[in-house]
């Protein structure tokens, strides 16, 4: 196995030969998605450390599915592979909880600690949880989860008829 | 290298700073001068009741809610009454854009200051109207 | 460091009310004049512009995005236009493809002007915080004449741009870049060249590509170290025209201390960074084609979109910004819009990079990353 970052194809053949439960999506670009179950995730992230030598962390961040199903989403690119690796972790649960990866990537330290507060997934073994963005008195609400409320006020003093409510799920109109 | 190395930075750097004494200062006399506006600025806005159809299309374009339509008061034969709350409006020109009917437009007049909030509230007979003109004062636009 | 030391250490507070750390703070133990710990603290600017977003339309969401960061205003809004055009497949005329790529460019040169303000001023030196934001003025003025506002241009929409390029703006444009190309070698010699600058700057705020790759770090921190990572070279937007000329990336290798970078390294960098757009503007102007600015379908395309994820990103003044956009099937608002400022990164390496300096450097260290409020917080 070589030291040098290469196609994202050849990426996810190595990591799915050698972890079979992980599905990778079909492939856009140079842009490889897998998905990746929760007690895994650690060894995915240190096996791209090792894979990519120059993975950049760009992102990490929680995504509300409602009926309590969240996903956490990572995002590595490869400068020099000029590749994008997305990683799709699904979680249940009131408070879901998920292994911590901020010890291999610091960078994504932060961005556990935002996604923490604002969508009370707890990253386990993170070293310091406190609050990132929001003040003391939200803490335990998490924001950004969809049942989380807004005061939608101001739309009624524009003059214009109610949007009739839709059944499916798309958010209201603005 | 020393005080002595560096003196061929120092008075390079001094010759910049003595060619900026001479020249013309930049700033305004603001309260008196006033710059020119483009005729694109996007300061307060004009509302045209005449060929306003009262489609509420603004009032939908608007990111913050800053429009207010009252379809009710009508002065013309299709046309409404608009409040625009310039506590919250971004001036990001959408409900000009939104606007198929040429009954709203952006005027240069960005100074807009009031002693009351409420007061920045622009009704119907504020919005249509422009009280200021741009006055003249020793060849200067003056307000 | 031994638990001695620590009984001496003093813990202060660097802002929010210090002038040089405008909407932000961090938490400095000191021992000494030496920082021993540094514990940046965020969310002076929260606005949760992420939940925003959920609430606005796709055609509204670019207004909430460009108030993040205002000096690069039309970049901080490209992502989030750039993944609604991913999601809805749209192609966009040529010639507004040019257009956005030349204003783009534009805007990143008002925000570099801005920036050597914002670090001289830092450091300092007064004189050299006056005389950029003088020459910025130009930029804005020829904002406000293509978009009518100086700041929150709001030019592009999915499907094109919004304004046309009148003859005026372009001979606005040309005053404004020819005051930055005449005073470039001014501020050269007033920053680089000056001997204060020098040693306030050199051997400041050091750490090596791998240590910045693992934080996040990117944008011109990065290309300080070597590395040629840009974004409009590596992954072009299809909306954009980087492809279209030859240009390079602008990389700065310091001889001394290859692979590493100090304050001083990427002050040169964003000098390079300004070079390279006068350059790419330089080449897009002339072929600049006739043609409709916007898609005439992308109105009713956009009021509902399908199901889908999209992600845009764009090479910021700062660094990579992206929008990651989420939408369910026929929805009139994003699902999850998450924005990723590049500040995030750099002011959380502040933690890593600061220890260790004399309490006089902290500025220095800061302003060198170049970082803005409002993309930690959003």
């Amino acid at each position: 196995m070589s030291k040098t970052p290469g196609s994202a194809s050849t990426l996810a053949r190595t990591i799915i030969n050698k972890y079979p439960d992980i599905e990778s999506k079909p492939l856009v670009g140079n842009k490889v998605e897998l998905v990746v179950p929760p007690e895994m995730i650690r060894d995915i992230v240190s096996m791209i450390d090792e894979e990519v030598s120059d993975a950049l962390p760009e992102s990490l961040f929680g995504v509300d599915l409602t009926e309590d199903k969240y996903e956490v989403i990572y995002i590595f690119w490869s400068h020099e592979g000029k590749m994008l690796v997305q990683l799709r972790v699904s979680l249940e649960g009131e408070t879901p909880e998920i292994e911590t990866v901020s010890d291999i990537f610091p960078g994504l330290d932060w961005h556990e600690r935002e996604t923490h507060e604002l969508y009370g997934i707890n990253f386990k073994n993170h070293p310091d949880l406190r609050l990132l963005l929001l003040p003391d008195e939200l803490e335990g609400k998490f924001p950004m989860r969809k049942s989380f409320l807004t005061d939608r006020s101001r739309m009624d003093e524009t003059g214009l008829a109610r949007p009739k409510p839709r059944p499916k799920p798309g958010g209201e109109s603005s | 290298m020393g005080f002595v190395g560096n003196l061929g930075d120092i008075f390079r750097i001094l010759k910049h700073t003595f060619r900026q004494v001479f020249r013309r200062p930049f700033t305004y006399f603001y309260p008196f001068e006033d710059r020119e506006y483009p005729e694109t600025t996007r300061g307060r806005h004009i509302h045209i009741r005449e060929t306003c159809t009262a489609c509420a299309a603004c009032v939908r374009a608007c990111p913050v809610a800053a429009i207010r339509i009252d379809k009710e008061d009508k002065k013309f034969e299709k046309d409404c009454a608009l409040y625009f709350d310039y506590t919250r409006c971004l001036f990001c020109g959408d409900c000009v854009r939104a606007c198929r009917y040429e009954a709203l437009f952006h005027t240069p007049i960005v100074d807009l200051s009031e002693g009351d909030r409420d007061d920045l509230i622009y009704g119907p007979d504020k919005i249509t109207t422009l009280d200021r003109d741009p006055l003249e004062w020793r060849g200067r636009r003056f307000r | 460091m031994s638990p001695d030391i620590l009984d001496e250490s003093s813990v202060i507070w660097f802002g929010p009310q210090h002038v040089s750390a405008h909407g932000w703070a961090a938490k400095l133990t000191i021992v000494g004049d030496y920082i021993v710990e540094c514990d940046p603290n965020a969310g002076y600017f929260h606005r949760s512009a992420e939940k925003c977003l959920e609430f606005r339309n796709f055609r509204q969401g670019s207004m909430i995005l460009e108030r993040i960061c205002m000096m690069e205003a039309f970049l901080a809004e490209y992502p989030y236009i750039a993944a609604v055009e991913k999601i809805v497949d749209l192609e966009v005329p040529e010639r507004a493809k040019i257009m956005r790529t030349i204003m783009m460019e534009f805007n990143r040169i008002h925000s570099l002007q801005f920036w050597w303000g914002q670090f001289a001023g830092e450091l300092g030196l007064f004189v050299m915080l006056l005389w950029p934001w003088v020459d910025r003025e130009y930029s804005l003025d020829a904002f406000e004449e293509l978009t009518g506002s100086r700041h929150t241009v709001s030019y592009a929409t999915p499907g094109g741009v919004k304004y046309d390029f009148t003859p005026k703006f372009l001979a606005k444009m040309e005053t404004a870049l020819k005051l930055v190309k005449d005073r470039m070698p001014v501020f050269n010699d007033m920053l680089a060249g000056s001997p204060t600058f020098r040693l306030r700057t050199e051997g400041v705020g050091h750490y090596t590509a791998k240590q910045a790759l693992k934080w996040g770090l990117s944008g011109p921190n990065i290309k300080a170290c070597g590395i040629p990572m840009d974004l409009r070279k590596d992954d072009p937007d299809p909306n954009l025209a980087y492809d279209l000329i030859d240009w390079e990336v602008p990389v700065i290798n310091n001889e001394e201390h290859p692979g590493e970078s100090d304050a001083f390294d990427r002050l040169l960098q964003r000098f390079k960074e300004i070079e390279t757009s006068l350059d790419i503007i330089e080449k897009l102007l002339p072929i600049l084609p006739e043609g409709p600015i916007i898609d005439p379908k992308a109105r009713s395309k956009t009021n509902r979109l399908p199901e889908g994820e999209g992600y845009g990103r764009v090479e910021g003044t700062r660094g990579v910004t992206s929008v990651w956009l989420k939408t369910m099937a026929k929805a009139q608002t994003p699902w999850r819009a998450k924005i990723r400022g590049p500040c995030f990164a750099s002011y959380y390496s502040l933690k890593h990079i600061v220890p260790g300096a004399r309490f006089a450097d902290f500025p220095a260290i800061f302003g060198s990353l170049d970082p803005y409020p409002g993309w930690w917080d959003r």
